[in-house]
């Protein structure tokens, strides 16, 4: 018996659960943006909100478990609270480094929420920052920030002195048009979600081009606004494809292996809430019979991690979620 | 550059767009008064909003459950959109074809009753009309889901024929029976929406239209004398083809573009008041194939619309107020924090965008002032106007400098109400302003502390112009 | 019926977003209260006990004590029929009265109508806060809507006091009347001139006023000051109206907190503007109302509580005749209105027309839009 199949099958994809709902306080998300892991499996969820609604600006902490831990942040100017927040990422010592690409400042909190300080300013020379979009931070304490409007990544020390920085606007290879997401690989190599131009690219640590992968479409490899990357132990590369409304996996040399288009079962705190509304529940049968794709796929993700069990984490914007998918060698059942 | 050009032009960019800073009008006089006509009638032909940008920085205004929200972003759209017409138009239809939030319940079903009005208000009326009927925000407001083949519920039948295409009447006649009503209601029976997902936990899915043929009424009917097995398409065919429907359209663009007519339940007996133009609107209307760019092509190159005698004749709707102070003043030009403060004004003033009072609308024309809104109207204007330190201010006292080293009390004033408008002013109202002027004497700017006095002296007067009467009139 | 020496005014604070009743006027004793709110039910030992079977939110202490003196009335399960879920329709249906279809004109701006029908005075009606609340809007009805009582009045962004009257000079005179001029003109003119006097007429409110009291320096806390203020004036206000922060009661996460929040603020400073009229020996002829667009769903979400129907309001003052008016609604699922929400059994109505009637001493039934049995409260 033999049969014939054209794409890698040694690697695949299986959904497990998911975790959130919307909601501007307490136990869910609203126009989440960015998230980040630590390494006893807590997530740190960045909440843009509504800006007629400035309590939802906040940082909510929960496991992927959907146990509540707490939530901190608010809207405002002062020392610790958030305009436009962009992006997070954890230090070593596991603080807390959230961007503002209002403030055009980097914000730090200890893991419980207690603000330690903030570093960065306007403007477009070194170490300046011009609307700071994501942010890394490598095994060595680097820290490398897409600074989207200047059209380059900089990178700093964890209090803020300017290291260097590599790429300048443009479409041609190195160059950037408002870049978003950043991941570090385990290589050492620096791989940027390079937004308008529809495509990742991929640097050493010191800013040297490798490749490019993408560009626009919907087709398979293409991408229409990618803002969120990752890159797990297998050097597999995942883009949040943002208005394609999925998660493309590239292999590490850049090839396509397969697209996740969001699989999302009801949550613990979605449960909860229908449970109390049970009006709701009787709508969504109908609903769910017309329209049965609509509440499983992902809608604008736009952040996706790998957690400390290889897990791929995918922050589903509009939706408030985030969807959690297993990789597993052995192929599951579809 | 003349100044009757200037004029004309700012009196275009009031009607057709929401205002413009000044140096945004004289950039268009020199593109020729027949250009931008065009070029706001072909909005496709032009760039647009960067969607992408605008999702990006402000991602909630994308698929927004709540209503300020979306009422923020059409702001947002209000004041930046290049193609100001859209907007412009799209108020218009919100202004006709009212449906509210208060009973629809749902921000995102009527930001994207408003998308429709961009995307197609300045099309063809008739396939306007289809959008309409088809859209599930307004088959729900107007209880068209309720409405059945065995249970008739006539609200959407009555609304579409009174308020939305014929009018009660025209030329003291009546436009349609209280069978027609009954018959178009029936056309309709089986347009209705399919169920949507409930807010929670993860937002409405969009509501779609969905046709039930099993709830179709499919039998004979009579409208408007045609008869036969008639459903909505038909009804709209019929409707399209009316003079009563050219008649309403044209009252309406009239009302809004060229001068404030009477309230429109007055239609069927107050003869437009100026009846060739009503002719030569309805005239475009029918040899288009009712398209409704040809009749606003027709009327922003018409006389009647460039007449001195109709300009100022329109009180400022509260959004027009204020998204076009905002335009002057060059405030929220990018996008930015803050504007969803700024994108409720138009409701302290007595206009909740997406929530109109009732299916009939706004009442429009003086109906908008009275002493609660006016005090917020020339709070909100003069506060901004007289803000030297906001980009179009400053332009302006850069404009007002450039005309001369020393300006007399009067050039000052003069000056002032011609970069406000260029404004003109009863007697009365130029004799205060001038006599407050005089008080300070002569202004220069030599020195830095007398440009400082020059832009101090202009903020106050600019906040006194926005407080005049003269003011509230576009 | 009662009777005061002077004319009978009503306040009026709305809590807007929909407060929840459940934990606001709390059924302790009841094992299912327990069941339905896991999460966020009120602990036994810490409700503030009105009787055996219901009590306060633990921060409700300050209105406890009007309870005791018997001047708070508490009205329960508030509604009306086929209740809506949505703020906005809900909320618009307590302001005009009109459950079934879309009302222009609200029940307090009929009520001002009645009262002062030629507008003579343009204080009748004043409410705090930008925008005019729906349950205030009549034709013919001005009703000054006063965002900041302190810096009230027109210009208000010309800086220095000796400019900014030189500015209101100009503005007196381009509005004064003149001969010559259209009608709209003419219209906008007059108009212009009521403002101003409006304006010049509330801005000596804040400059006569002195208290021994402290209100909070939250909004409730401010507005409550500024009705006490324009009370005390003596202007012949009759209806003072102010809204508490817009969807603040919209409690759908994070409840525990932010009710205790809400609570604790409208408590204190209820009792705050209680006292201050008292201390000017104004509180005689002043009836204050608490009211909610709806109540909240019975089971809790895991953090909050969601649209529901049947609420509780609210009614402090001298005249006020303190107890517990309708019944609490039945937790039972049987009993429950559809999609797990309490049952109404008083219409919002009847308290508008005891108001009216007793209080306003009018006719009721074409201001509320029909005849309801009244709450013998007053």
């Amino acid at each position: 018996m033999s049969t014939h199949f054209f794409g890698l099958t040694d690697r695949t994809f299986e959904y497990s659960h998911s975790v959130g709902r919307n909601e501007f306080a307490g136990t869910g998300f609203r126009n989440p943006v960015d998230f980040a892991l630590d390494s006893d499996g807590v997530a740190y969820v960045l909440n843009r909100s509504y800006e007629n609604r400035p309590d939802g600006v906040r940082i909510t902490v929960c496991t992927l478990d959907e146990e509540y831990v707490t939530e901190f942040g608010t809207y405002g100017e002062e020392d610790g609270n958030f305009i436009w927040p962009s992006g997070i990422a954890l230090d070593r010592e596991e603080r807390l480094y959230v961007t503002d690409e209002w403030l055009n400042r980097v914000s730090i909190f200890t893991r419980d929420g207690e603000f330690l300080g903030k570093w960065g300013v306007g403007g477009s020379g070194d170490g300046e920052l011009d609307r700071p979009a994501g942010i890394a931070i490598s095994a060595d304490q680097t820290v490398y920030i897409t600074d989207s409007r200047n059209g380059r990544v900089q990178q700093f020390t964890l209090d803020g002195q300017y290291l260097g920085q590599f790429g300048r606007p443009g479409q041609g290879n190195g160059e950037f048009d408002l870049p978003w997401g950043i991941a570090l690989g385990q290589d050492g190599l620096v791989y940027v979600a390079d937004w308008r131009n529809d495509r990742v690219q991929v640097f050493t640590a010191d800013g040297q081009w490798q490749a490019s992968f993408g560009r626009s479409g919907s087709g398979v490899g293409e991408f229409n606004r990618p803002n969120g990357v990752a890159v797990d132990a297998d050097g597999d590369i995942c883009v949040t494809d943002w208005l394609n409304n999925r998660v493309q996996i590239l292999a590490p040399d850049g090839r396509f292996l397969t697209q996740l288009v969001g699989d999302h079962v009801m949550s613990q705190w979605g449960k909860d809430k229908l449970v109390s509304n049970p009006d709701m529940i009787r709508q969504r049968a109908l609903a769910y019979a017309n329209n049965p794709g609509y509440e499983r796929n992902f809608a604008h993700p736009c952040a996706v991690k790998i957690d400390s069990q290889g897990r791929i984490c995918v922050l589903d914007h509009t939706r408030g979620r985030i969807q959690v998918y297993n990789k597993v060698k052995e192929p599951a059942l579809v | 550059m003349a100044d009757q050009d200037v004029a004309l032009m700012a009196h275009l960019l009031r009607r057709a767009a929401f205002g413009a800073s000044r140096d945004e009008i004289e950039a268009k006089v020199a593109q020729g008064y027949d250009n931008v006509v065009e070029e706001l009638l072909t909005p496709q032909e032009r760039p647009g909003i960067e969607d992408d940008l605008l999702m990006r920085y402000q991602p909630a205004y994308h698929e927004a459950a709540a209503i300020e929200t979306n009422i923020q972003a059409w702001v947002y759209r209000m004041i930046n959109n290049p193609r100001q017409l859209q907007e412009k138009m799209a108020l218009f239809w919100h202004m006709i074809f009212c449906a509210g939030h208060s009973k629809i319940d749902s921000g995102q079903e009527m930001g994207r009753m408003i998308q429709m009005f961009r995307d197609h208000g300045m099309g063809n009326f008739r396939d306007l009309l289809y959008r309409l009927s088809t859209s599930p925000a307004m088959v729900y407001y107007l209880d068209n889901n309720e409405s059945h083949k065995e249970a008739l519920n006539e609200n959407y039948g009555r609304e579409l024929l009174e308020l939305f295409s014929l009018g009660v009447g025209k030329d003291e006649e009546f436009n349609y029976s209280e069978d027609d009503v009954k018959a178009c209601a029936r056309a309709f029976t089986g347009w209705n929406i399919a169920p949507p997902y409930p807010p929670f936990p993860y937002g409405r899915s969009p509501w779609d239209f969905r046709f039930d043929p099993a709830d179709h009424d499919d039998s004979e009917k009579t409208f408007l004398g045609e008869t036969g097995n008639l459903n909505g398409d038909d009804v709209l065919d019929i409707i399209a083809r009316q003079p009563a429907t050219a008649r309403f359209l044209a009252r309406h663009l009239y009302n809004y573009f060229v001068a404030d007519d009477v309230q429109i339940p007055a239609w069927r007996l107050t003869p437009p008041a100026d009846m060739a133009a009503i002719d030569a609107l309805e005239q475009a209307y029918f040899d288009s194939g009712y398209e409704i760019s040809a009749m606003l092509r027709v009327l922003f190159n018409s006389d009647f619309f460039k007449a001195e005698g109709v300009r100022y004749a329109k009180v400022k709707n509260p959004a027009e107020m204020v998204v076009s102070t905002l335009r002057m003043v060059g405030e929220h030009r990018e996008i930015q924090p803050g504007l969803f403060e700024l994108s409720q004004e138009p409701k302290y003033m007595g206009m909740d965008l997406m929530n109109p009072p009732t299916v009939e609308g706004w009442h429009t024309g003086r109906e908008w002032i009275d002493s609660g809104t006016l005090v917020e109207r020339i709070n909100f204007a003069s506060d901004l106007l007289g803000n030297t330190e906001l980009p179009g201010v400053q332009s302006l006292v850069d404009r007002l400098m450039a005309r001369g080293d020393t300006l007399t009390p009067d050039q000052f004033v003069e000056g002032c109400l011609d970069l406000t408008g260029p404004l003109t002013v009863t007697d009365d109202t130029l004799t205060e302003l001038r006599s407050h002027a005089l008080k300070g004497g002569d202004l220069s700017h030599g020195s830095p502390a007398e440009r400082a006095d020059f832009a101090r002296r202009t903020g106050e007067m600019f906040q006194m112009i926005a407080a005049t009467a003269e003011f509230q009139f576009e | 019926m009662v009777s005061t020496q002077k004319d009978p005014v009503l306040a009026v604070l709305s809590l807007s977003g929909g407060n929840d009743g459940l934990n606001t006027v709390i059924p302790y004793a009841n094992p299912l209260y327990r069941d339905y709110r896991p999460k966020l039910g009120i602990a036994e030992g810490q409700v503030i006990p009105l009787n055996d079977e219901l009590g306060f939110h633990p921060t409700m202490g300050p209105l406890k004590k009007f309870w005791d003196e018997g001047k708070l009335a508490i009205f329960l399960g508030v509604g009306y029929n086929n209740p809506s879920y949505s703020h906005f329709r809900s909320m618009d249906i307590w302001h005009t009265c009109e459950p079934d279809k879309i009302g222009t004109e609200g029940w307090l701006g009929r009520a001002l109508k009645e009262i002062d029908p030629n507008a003579e005075n343009v204080l009748t009606g004043v409410n705090f806060g930008r925008g005019l609340p729906r349950a205030l809007v009549m034709d013919g009805v001005p009703v000054a809507s006063v965002g900041n009582l302190e810096t009230y009045g027109l210009l208000t962004g010309i800086e220095g006091e000796n400019q900014r009257d030189q500015a209101l000079d100009v503005f007196g005179r381009m509005y004064s009347p003149a001969v010559g001029r259209s009608a709209v003109l003419d219209y906008i003119h007059s108009t212009g001139t009521n403002a101003l006097k409006g304006a010049d007429i509330l801005a000596t409110a804040p400059d006569k006023y002195t208290s021994n009291v402290e209100y909070s320096s939250t909004v409730v806390g401010q507005y409550m000051k500024n009705i006490a203020q324009t009370h005390l004036a003596e202007f012949g206000s009759r209806v003072l109206y102010t809204t508490s922060p817009y969807n603040g009661f919209d409690t759908h996460a994070n409840q525990a907190v932010l009710h205790s929040g809400l609570w604790s603020d409208v408590s204190n400073n209820v009792e705050t503007f209680m006292a201050d009229l008292k201390d000017h020996d104004a509180s005689d002829n002043v009836v204050l109302l608490m009211f909610t667009e709806f109540g909240r769903r019975i089971g809790d979400n895991g953090s909050g509580t969601d649209h529901g129907a049947g609420g509780v309001a609210f009614a402090v003052g001298d005249h006020v005749k303190g107890g517990i008016y309708g019944e609490y609604p039945s937790l039972e699922p049987s009993q429950q209105e559809e999609g797990g929400n309490l049952r109404f059994n008083t219409d919002f109505r009847s308290i508008y027309t005891t108001i009216i009637e007793d209080w306003f001493r009018m006719d009721a039934q074409p201001i509320v839009g029909g005849s309801y049995e009244k709450v013998k409260f007053l």
